[in-house]
């Protein structure tokens, strides 16, 4: 009887220890610099299953104001969609606010925020893929290391992080996210999502990291999804941590011009 | 000699800063299907321009024109009377078929947190689909009643505006000097208007004369002014408005003279204030939106008054609902009720008057294909307008699509008058 409360309380003991390790983790990826404010051109190229290859260049502003942040995206090509922007608050203490500006109807639309697991303007990255770049929700995860491992130079934590409730997977879309984390970096080199029903959905390869005003930085993000066989490459240049954000590059009077 | 000097100095300015220029072309035709010979109503060319050019103290000129050819002019013979539009503003008529229009050319510029237009515009208050309540600043061009989207139809005008922001809210300020007002095409044009409600009917077998409009002209005179002030109010969005200004659509004065068996309608504009109030929450999958507004002296038909016209005070909102629970899907419900508050009988349109909307818009494969259904039922007369529509985009810059323009209901409502005129539209659109 002594030996199974020994054993139940060191395997209790050992996944408490675990998952601390795992939140330092995920708490490092989270704590990782990426500055203040940042200005950045994004090229998304998106290829579906026959090959056929659509490319949107966008240019972007994102800036945080303490834990809020506040960041806008304007398409500048395909010139059919040029114009179209889009603005979003993402809030610490209150629901997140997002709006929508299309240059054919001159109107801001305010939308729901709430569309967290939508496929973010046609990609494969979803709006919360988006919204966290590379940084990982700890109210909507467990985690767990599964295992540390080597490949091509770096060390990883592999990560998988599983959403606390059925609410929250209907909600992103992922039933599971395993994750290879540098570990010098703090960086998600590579994600391998699971959809609601445990299948394998996609996989996120991030590349072509570099440090820019010493802040590490990746410039191509390569998402394949595996049910529809569609691919979405983003490619960030003219990426710029010192470069003065205004405020008012957040209002929607300036969504309406674009800059 | 000083229009190469004018030229030399628009040519530097362009070196000077960074340009963009998009080009538009539209090829679209519309076959009538409730006629018994279903007919070509419109095959159209449009092809639209457009010019940014970016300085770099955050100042911009903004050009954009359009030119407009219909190889099959069935939908208003008299098109693009010109009447409505002031001196400044008007469209160069290509013979019967076809027109140039400057739609815009404006200059802004930040001063501090204001930033100041200058120039021809569209300016669009209001959120509502498929409802006009707030965007009031804009006349519309209704030769296809409101079948063109707003904005192909809404009619640019030469305005001075200033908006500037604060921490948490912004207020915005308009002078409209431009006297031109809505297009409402012509009695022998399709799509002109017989429901009671806007239409004065003539006795039987009367011989009708239309008089010239009596139009205001003075640029100072007669221009109009809008105030709107907005403010976030933790996660909801609160709009005031004020506009004092011309109501775009004509009273129509009316008169009969038995003795010469002569109806004469003698179309004039007339001045309104209006107030409104907006609201915008988020919560969850939904938005939540609400217009409203009293309209000081809006003046309607009414055949218990002189002239034929009746003047009442006017309440209205449109409250919506937009749902976004549906994977890649928007599902949006408007409700729209307008109070006339005048105590007086015999007004053609109904004293409260309810009309609804529904909309669906649906992507799919990666948003290349597009799916949308809306619709605007009256509830008095029980008529509206079902206009599903499906959209590809072919590549990039290109995109073809297929919709139809269903009316229904009563002869006599304001949508099921155009029952003959359904139609089925289909288009191509490339951009360069």
């Amino acid at each position: 009887m002594k030996i199974i409360l020994n054993t139940i309380v060191t395997v209790s003991l050992a996944s408490s220890l675990f998952a601390l390790d795992a939140l330092e983790v995920v708490q490092k990826v989270n704590e990782r610099e990426d500055g203040l404010s940042v200005v950045r051109d994004l090229k998304m190229e998106l290829i579906d299953k026959r090959g056929k290859q659509r490319v949107r260049e966008t240019s972007s502003y994102r800036k945080y104001y303490g834990e809020d942040k506040k960041s806008v995206i304007y398409y500048k090509t395909p010139k059919r969609l040029s114009g179209t922007g889009f603005l979003t608050f993402d809030n610490k203490t209150k629901d997140d606010e997002q709006w929508l500006y299309l240059p054919s109807l001159r109107k801001v639309r305010r939308v729901s925020s709430a569309n967290r697991g939508d496929w973010f303007l046609g990609t494969d990255f979803s709006y919360e893929d988006i919204k966290k770049e590379t940084k990982i929700s700890t109210g909507d995860f467990d985690f767990k290391i599964l295992e540390e491992s080597q490949e091509n130079g770096h060390s990883f934590y592999v990560l998988e992080s599983i959403p606390k409730s059925k609410a929250i997977v209907k909600e992103l879309g992922y039933s599971k996210i395993i994750s290879w984390i540098d570990k010098d970096i703090s960086i998600a080199r590579k994600a391998v999502f699971y959809d609601e029903r445990g299948g394998l959905l996609k996989t996120l390869l991030n590349q072509d990291i570099r440090k820019v005003d010493d802040i590490w930085t990746i410039h191509h993000l390569q998402m394949k999804n595996h049910q529809n066989k569609h691919e979405s490459n983003f490619y960030f240049t003219n990426v710029d941590y010192k470069k003065e954000v205004k405020d008012s590059s957040f209002t929607k009077a300036s969504l309406k011009r674009r800059r | 000699m000083r229009i190469v000097l004018v030229f030399v100095s628009f040519v530097s300015l362009l070196f000077s800063a960074q340009s963009s220029q998009t080009l538009k072309f539209k090829q679209e035709n519309s076959v009538n299907h409730e006629s018994d010979n279903s007919k070509l109503q419109k095959s159209i060319l449009n092809v639209n321009y457009e010019l940014n050019i970016d300085y770099d103290d955050e100042s911009r000129v903004v050009l954009e024109t359009t030119l407009e050819l219909d190889a099959k002019d069935n939908i208003s013979p008299k098109k693009h009377d010109t009447s409505s539009y002031s001196s400044f503003s008007k469209p160069v008529n290509l013979g019967t078929s076809g027109y140039l229009e400057l739609r815009e050319l404006y200059f802004e510029k930040y001063f501090d947190d204001t930033l100041f237009k200058i120039g021809k515009m569209q300016n669009v208050w209001g959120k509502a689909d498929g409802l006009k309540l707030i965007d009031k600043l804009n006349p519309q061009d209704y030769s296809q009643f409101i079948l063109s989207s707003f904005e192909e139809s809404r009619i640019p005008l030469w305005s001075l505006s200033s908006l500037t922001n604060f921490e948490n809210s912004e207020f915005e300020i308009i002078w409209i000097p431009d006297t031109t007002y809505s297009n409402i095409p012509s009695s022998d044009s399709s799509y002109a208007y017989t429901t009671s409600r806007i239409s004065p009917k003539a006795p039987q077998g009367a011989s009708v004369v239309i008089q010239d409009a009596d139009k205001p002209n003075h640029i100072l005179k007669d221009s109009d002014i809008a105030l709107k002030y907005l403010m976030m109010l933790d996660n909801m969005e609160v709009g005031f408005y004020y506009l004092y200004f011309y109501a775009d659509n004509p009273v129509l004065y009316n008169s009969y003279d038995s003795t010469s068996n002569t109806a004469t309608i003698t179309p004039s504009y007339e001045r309104s204030h209006f107030i409104g109030v907006s609201l915008d929450y988020a919560k969850g999958d939904f938005v939540y939106r609400l217009e409203s507004g009293l309209t000081f002296d809006k003046y309607y038909l009414n055949n218990h008054s002189l002239l034929g016209i009746g003047k009442s005070n006017e309440f209205a909102y449109i409250f919506g609902i937009d749902w976004y629970g549906l994977d890649e899907s928007l599902l949006s419900f408007q409700f729209n009720q307008a109070y006339i508050l005048s105590n007086k009988e015999g007004y053609s349109t109904p004293k409260v008057d309810n009309t609804m909307t529904f909309l669906y818009k649906k992507d799919f494969m990666n948003d290349t294909l597009f799916a949308e259904v809306l619709m605007i039922h009256n509830l008095n007369d029980n008529d509206g307008l079902i206009r599903p529509k499906l959209s590809y985009e072919v590549d990039a810059e290109s995109l073809i699509y297929i919709g139809l323009d269903k009316f229904y209901g009563a002869k006599n409502g304001l949508y099921g008058e155009f029952k003959d005129q359904s139609r089925f539209t289909f288009g191509y659109e490339k951009t360069f």
